[in-house]
Formats: C-alpha cells, structure tokens, sequence
C-alpha cells in the first residue's frame, strides 16, 4: 500500500524538517524533508509558502492509526503534531483472477532438468500435477522437475476460482553427444584434398558447426568442426540436439607423400624429418629413420612428417619374397613314394611360412643333371610339389634351395 | 557318294560331343554305380585323398553328422604317418568356432560363409589378426573377398571371381588399392562333361582351401575342370614371377555323375592346396 503525505512551511529559510510518524505510541516512519531556500516575498501579496510531499508505503493486512509529529522535533520547542488519522484496510471485494500461464501449449522439453511456470495474479494458488494438488505449490510461479500435465486453480480469496489450461509438460533426455572420427577429445586432423568428418553415433538429425546436415561431412579447408546429434521431438519438426562433440581442427598436410624403394633386404623411404615404418598395419619400432631391415614376408609402409602433427603415408609396398639373408627357415625335406616308378611328390615342411622361390635339381649318380625347375612358393610352410619324371632304373640325389641359399639333398630310388 | 559322306561327318561330330565315360571304376576295379538310388538326396565330400595306385598318401577327411554338417577335419599326412591338421567346427547361432581365435560367421539363410578370421602366428614372433570378409552377389555366388591385416579399416588385399553362368572361370587376387595385380587364376571346363556340383576352384584359397570344401561359398562349378592356369606377379613392378599350370584328365564320374576321381598334372595350385595326382573323392548321401 502507498499513501501520501504533504508538509506545508510558510515564510521559511532554508532548513531541515524532521517527521516522525506514530502508530501506536511506536515510530512507524522518521523522515527529514529539506526545504530549501525559500525567501519571503513581503513585497508580494501572494501568500509565500512551500509544500513538500512525500511517499509512505508499506505492507499489510490490518488498519493502523497513525499520527505526525513535524518541525524540529530535538528541541521540541518548534515541533508541531498533526491529527491522528487512521489507514484502514478492506479484503478485496473484487479481485481480478487472472490464470493466464506462461506456457501456452503443450510443451516438450530437451535436455533441460527443471522449468519455470508462472501465471497471471490471484489472490491465492494452487497447482496440480496429473489432477493432484502439489503441497505448497500456492506462488504464482512453479518449478517443474518431471513430465505430467500441470494446471493452475487461482481464487480471488473469496470463493471465487478459475482453473488454467492444462499443459503437458515433456522432458526428454539430451541424446549422447558425439565423437568424431572415434576421438574423444579434441584433435588435429590432416587433409591433403579431402577428409570426410564422421560420427560414432546415429542420429534423426545431424548439426554440424559449419550448419550442415548431413550424417558425414566432407572438409576441404583448414578449420574446427564439431557435432551435435539431435532426435525428432514428438511429431514436430524440432529436434532434441546433444552436447558438442569433441573439436576436430582440420589441418592442411604440406608432407609430400614418401614412397619405397628395396634395395636387397632393405627398405628405403624418400627424404623427409620424421618416420614412422608399418609391417601388416602395425606399427614397427625397429626404425625411426628412413631405412627400414626387411625381416618378414607382407606389405610395408612408411609414414614421414615434416612436423609430427601431419604424417604422409607411402602406398603399400608388397614383399611377396623371404628376405635371403635373415631368413631363419629350416626345413625338412622327404619324397613320396621312394622308391618311385617315376610319378613322385617332393614336400618340404618349414618352421614359418615361406615366400619365395625354391628351386629344384635332380641328378643321377654320374651328376648328370636330369631335370631342373624353379617354382615360386606363394606364403606356405608345407610345400608339396608333383614331379612326374621318366627316370632310369637307379639312384638320384635331389637338390633344393629355397631363395637360392639353404641347400639340402635328398636320395630317391627309380625303380 | 556324297549322302554317305556328310554321314560320316555326322558321325564324327557326335563322336567329338560324346564324353567318354570310364565304365569301370579304377580304384575298386567294379563297374560305376550312382552314389544314391533317392533322387531327393544329396551326397557331400567326405573325404579327399591323394592316391597311387591303390594306395592312399595325404587324406583330408571331414566328419559330417546325419544332416551332412561339418563336425570337424583331420589331415592326414602320409610322410608323418600323423594327423597333421585337426579341426573341429563348434555352431554357436551364425558363429562358427574353429578355435579361440579362428571363427567362421555364416549366412543364417544361405548358409554362404561370409567372414572368417585367424589369428597368423605362422611368421614367428609376429602376430597377425586377420579378417577375411566374402562378398556374395544376389544369386549368391561369391564375387570379391576382402582381407583386412589387424584391423585395418580398409582392405589390405581384394580377390574377385568372375563367372560363366554359375562355372568360376577367374580368379584375381588384388593389394588394397583393388588395381596392382598379385595372381589371376584361369579355369577351362570340359563343356561336354556335366558333373553334380563338385568342388570350389578358388585359386586364392591359401587361408581356405582345407575346409572350403565343407562349407557354403556359393554355387559350385558343374563341369568338369580340363585346365587351371595361375600366373603369380611382382606386386611393385608387374612382371611375372611364375605360373602354375595343371592340366585336369582320367575323371571317373558315378552314374548319377558325382566325380570319384581326377588326375592333376603339373603345378600344383598353391591356393587350393589339395589337388596334386590322382586325387580320390568319397561322398556321404543324405
């Protein structure tokens, strides 16, 4: 409530006036009012006077009986005390009920935990929740912290009500975020043309930072990308959308791409700074340079960096032949049938599997070389090999060589 | 004069066209019979093995319950005198078990094989996990295989296989980039020689070839095999590093036209590993 007050001071200077305002015998209000310069027109015919007017508001429920005390009040001596005057207080007789909500319509919330309500002035509230009343829900505004249909009864504090619209209120949890490129933090990425950018994650809808939305993104500039993934809200057209997913910056690769070259057992790259070698896809830790010691059969490849953030990668270098000199293979030679009337099967069984060539060469006992061949052993360790041969009655020495080194012979009768 | 002579040409033109059938099965020395006397059965290899004479050398055996499905594989090597290679298949819904680390998933419709994975320790201390993964076209016969080294995202090798009707007549074996070329196997059929479906002719079965056939790969050729040519290159520079040539011939066919034997002379083909000599077919009939 606010009510107002005026004091009036008639042919004053400038001074200061203290009012004290009573309800009750207790100091309800203490105000110094300033009255400022005021000069007396005696020349004038015109009553000189100065009127100030002050505010007093205040809350409650009840009358009060009030009364004003102005003037010097210290000394007392130049004090004056109005008449008491009573502020009553009356219940509204008409209040307007306004149950207006915030929230319009049916609502579906994203992600969020909590959401607000507040309606239009009553006297007094209370809210419902699935057609429950809400214990000490009687503000204008609530706080909503799960899904479920919530409406207001407002009353003017006089029997009279008016219920709300009510409103279904939805929560829906924010979908996982993202990870790019199966990162989870943050990370450089390096494109020479292209890099195409994908989530970990299916999603009804994609957001990139850049505004697209596809499921993938191809990048052909430098910059940072991010993510979110969104699902369909209901049957509307909005989408609940994640948390960003991690930063992937785009990075252009100024490395040149190496490539290999075999020199007997070894393997070398282009110049670059750095290298980093591969044997069947993994990494090796044999070589931080550019010369890579072939021990195995498979494909290798070479990665080299000018600054350790971008790696270029060499095409796949197929070695299809066991490396001559490290190559530990022992084996053990038999034939079958030997005797033989001249069909025969030569096995050789390896400790590791084998690529490469072997070469064969039967002699008789008069070392008359009678038949030679080379065969090339595509990765096995148990080489069987027909040999069909019109031999003459007698004894022959065959002779292997796998890669050209490891020597063994074996007998074989002709019958 | 001349009637009599386009008679003889006749003559000799279906004297070409006929196939000459051996009548009298070699290893058993009786007169061929049919495998199965119902014409709903149908007879699976049991076992391969490698013959002289009589005798029986290397062997691989597969151990099939009633329904024919693969139970388990034994090679036999006859130099050893040991089974050498032993196998058993565990069926855990698609899953097939060979071992820990060495699984075959299959198809739960076709039954084609569509993935299959080894763990390699064969290169010494150096481990390789391999996935090899079977592409199938819509008629279901197999068409590109794709290896993946350690979990590559991309293929490490590609094998295609292209078809005559549902015959296989090349096999071509790829690095990753799907274009340098490692191995191209040819096959020619003897077109006039109709067998029940008989053996896959993968030339790139190095991972495969002991159980391949036990298994669903897609249709199997239907003609008899005269000739395999496999021609193996340098990878880096495209020259050739050798070919395999294997002529196919002696076919003893049972009356209902399962082939019993063949003879294979020449290279052996490394990819299907098995078919060197006189190689000796047995079947089981469900």
């Amino acid at each position: 409530m606010v009510f107002y007050f005026e004091t009036r001071m008639k042919y004053s200077f400038s001074q200061i006036v203290t009012i004290e305002i009573v309800n009750e015998s207790s100091l309800f209000m203490k105000k110094n009012i300033y009255f400022f310069f005021l000069l007396l027109i005696a020349f004038s015919k015109i009553s000189a006077q100065s009127i100030s007017r002050s505010a007093i508001s205040f809350y409650g429920q009840s009358a009060i009986n009030l009364k004003a005390t102005a003037g010097q009040i210290a000394n007392g001596s130049s004090a004056s005390t109005s008449n008491s005057f009573v502020i009553g207080f009356q219940q509204p007789l008409n209040y307007k009920i306004n149950v207006g909500l915030s929230l319009l319509s049916d609502t579906i919330v994203c992600g969020i935990s909590k959401l607000i309500i507040k309606s239009g002035t009553c006297f007094a509230y209370q809210w419902f929740k699935n057609d429950t009343a809400i214990i000490d829900q009687r503000t204008d505004s609530i706080s909503i912290l799960s899904s479920g249909v919530y409406k207001l009864v407002g009353s003017d504090g006089l029997n009279k009500f008016d219920t709300s619209k009510s409103i279904r209120v939805t929560f829906i949890p924010k979908p996982t975020k993202p990870n790019l490129n199966s990162s989870l933090k943050d990370t450089i990425l390096c494109f020479n043309d292209t890099i195409r950018l994908k989530s970990n994650l299916v999603y009804e809808r994609y957001l990139w930072s850049t505004g697209d939305t596809t499921s993938n993104l191809l990048v052909n500039s430098p910059t940072s990308i991010f993510l979110r993934g969104g699902v369909r809200i209901g049957s509307t057209s909005n989408y609940c959308y994640s948390d960003s997913s991690n930063i992937i910056t785009i990075k252009k690769n100024t490395t040149p791409i190496p490539s290999l070259l075999r020199v007997e057992d070894n393997l070398y790259s282009t110049d670059s700074k750095n290298y980093r070698w591969f044997m069947n896809n993994l990494a090796s830790p044999v070589s931080a340079s550019n010369v890579y010691r072939i021990l195995y059969k498979g494909f290798y490849a070479v990665e080299t960096s000018i600054d350790k953030i971008c790696w270029s990668r060499s095409k796949d270098f197929i070695v299809q032949n066991a490396p001559t000199s490290s190559d530990q293979n022992n084996y053990l030679l038999s034939a079958y049938p030997n005797p033989t009337t001249g069909f025969f099967y030569l096995q050789a069984k390896l400790d590791k599997r084998y690529s490469g060539y072997m070469e064969l060469s039967i002699v008789d006992q008069g070392g008359a070389s009678k038949w030679n061949i080379k065969k090339y052993i595509f990765n096995e360790n148990n080489i069987r090999l027909p040999i069909n041969l019109k031999l003459n009655k007698g004894s022959y020495s065959i002779q292997v060589k796998l890669n050209g080194y490891k020597t063994q012979v074996i007998q074989i009768i002709a019958l | 004069m001349r009637g009599s002579f386009y008679i003889f040409i006749l003559f000799l033109t279906l004297q070409s066209c006929t196939k000459e059938y051996v009548q009298t099965d070699p290893l058993t020395g009786e007169a061929l019979q049919s495998l199965t006397t119902k014409d709903s059965a149908t007879c699976q290899i049991s076992s391969i093995r490698q013959m002289s004479g009589k005798t029986s050398f290397n062997k691989l055996e597969y151990q099939r319950d009633n329904s024919s499905k693969v139970m388990g594989l034994n090679y036999y090597d006859s130099i050893s005198k040991t089974v050498d290679y032993k196998l058993s298949f565990q069926y855990h819904g698609d899953t097939i078990l060979m071992s820990k680390s060495e699984w075959l998933v299959q198809d739960p419709q076709t039954k084609n094989i569509n993935k299959y994975f080894v763990r390699d320790t064969s290169n010494g201390i150096l481990v390789d996990d391999i996935l090899y993964d079977y592409k199938y076209d819509l008629p279901g016969k197999l068409v590109q295989k794709l290896i993946y080294y350690n979990y590559s995202t991309v293929p490490d090798y590609i094998s295609k296989y292209l078809y005559d009707g549902n015959n296989l007549i090349t096999t071509q074996l790829f690095a990753g980039d799907g274009i340098t070329k490692l191995m191209q196997t040819d096959i020619t059929y003897d077109i006039n020689t109709i067998t029940k479906p008989w053996i896959y002719l993968f030339g790139d079965a190095f991972e495969s070839y002991r159980f391949v056939q036990g298994f669903s790969f897609g249709p199997r050729s239907t003609l008899a095999v005269k000739k395999i040519v496999s021609t193996i290159y340098d990878a880096n520079y495209g020259n050739a590093l050798d070919t395999w040539t294997t002529s196919f011939s002696g076919y003893v066919i049972s009356k209902d036209q399962y082939v019993l034997q063949v003879t294979c002379d020449g290279d052996i083909q490394q990819g299907m590993g098995l078919f060197l000599g006189t190689i000796r077919f047995d079947y089981q009939c469900n």
